[in-house]
């Protein structure tokens, strides 16, 4: 492997069985020590207010509703660090930088695809091919068959 | 130095249950893994082998360059010939199999150059394989029963090959590969 400067990697996971088992296949098999790489997980940013203006309550729904979203930004954090660390322990020596990405108005695949999209130097994407969403007889879920067509880095699919 | 020649491979006969001579391709070391690099004979096929070399390859592991070419043979096995004639069509068929196999080396070769001046390592662990397709073995099925046969740790497409697709979009191939096989698939755009 003949690279001079760092390539960027994104893996991008989610809570599943299949995701785990895609980063460390990704760990053993495609990262080396010089990477950088980008585990990104996009977490749900659902809206809990109500279009109550008029009520009293309204400022305690957006303060409800800032804690839950701070609640719901902490536990992704807190599975990217999981990850990352028994990557660390697994002897893993690259630069392994946790992004937890927000999903807006846009559904999971198109936060994923913007951020490959819009880093730049950005190498590949791994994903595992089933996640939470398993279906037990499909062999590419949804997310995974829509960056495979729509992302413009190279994809890899990995498969248990 | 040089890349391990093309080998003739023969498909295995599962109707009659002849002994398979496909031999499977040898693991230099223990930790290198197999790869398989699936191209064909569009340009695109150098963009997959230099992304191989560059991202994916390692010195100790087996990148092994695969490729599907149709072949049909001349079928023999009807009752009514005599044993002459069934060894002369035998002979014809053996003889058309390795003049397309010669013609596919000369692609594979400049492939494996490619792989050479990027990583001379890489390119001393090289192999070839030549698959032959018929029209009841088509294309696609051909290489996912082969990927399940082999096992290789990883396998690398191209996002289209010698049809003619947009830029983003992905070839038929590549799309059945991806849902069907049982191994962990790249693609290159």
């Amino acid at each position: 492997m003949s690279e001079g400067k760092k390539r960027i990697i994104i893996v991008a996971v989610d809570e599943s069985e299949h995701s785990k088992n895609a980063w460390k296949w990704a760990c053993k098999n495609i990262i080396i020590d010089s990477d950088v790489v980008h585990l990104v997980h996009v977490f749900n940013k659902t809206s809990i207010s109500t279009y109550d203006f008029v009520s009293k309550d309204y400022h305690k729904l957006l303060e409800l509703e800032a804690e839950y979203h701070k609640k719901v930004e902490e536990i992704s954090a807190s599975l990217l660090r999981k990850m990352i660390h028994e990557a660390k322990e697994a002897g893993c020596k690259a630069d392994l930088k946790s992004k937890v990405l927000e999903k807006g108005e846009k559904s999971p695949k198109q936060v994923i695809q913007d951020h490959c999209d819009k880093t730049e130097g950005a190498a590949m994407l791994i994903v595992s091919s089933r996640g939470a969403g398993a279906l037990g007889r499909a062999f590419v879920g949804s997310v995974s068959d829509y960056l495979v067509h729509n992302v413009k880095i190279p994809v890899v699919v990995v498969k248990n | 130095m040089a890349a391990k020649e093309v080998l003739v491979v023969v498909d295995g006969d599962e109707k009659t249950g002849r002994p398979d001579p496909e031999p499977l391709p040898i693991l230099h070391s223990p930790k290198g893994k197999m790869i398989f690099v699936c191209v064909d004979q569009s340009a695109f096929s150098t963009n997959v082998v230099e992304f191989a070399a560059n991202h994916i390859a390692r010195p100790e592991d087996t990148v092994c360059l695969v490729t599907v070419v149709p072949f049909e043979p001349v079928p023999y096995r009807t009752g009514h010939l005599s044993q002459k004639v069934k060894n002369e069509i035998k002979d014809f068929n053996q003889k058309a199999r390795k003049e397309i196999t010669e013609k596919t080396q000369s692609f594979l070769q400049e492939l494996a150059l490619r792989i050479k001046d990027i990583n001379a390592a890489i390119h001393d662990n090289c192999e070839f394989r030549v698959f032959y397709s018929r029209h009841d073995r088509p294309l696609k099925k051909l290489l996912v029963t082969k990927i399940e046969k082999y096992k290789p740790s990883l396998v690398i497409l191209g996002c289209r090959g010698l049809g003619k697709v947009g830029r983003t979009f992905l070839g038929s191939v590549s799309d059945f590969v991806v849902h069907n096989s049982t191994v962990p698939v790249a693609i290159v755009k």
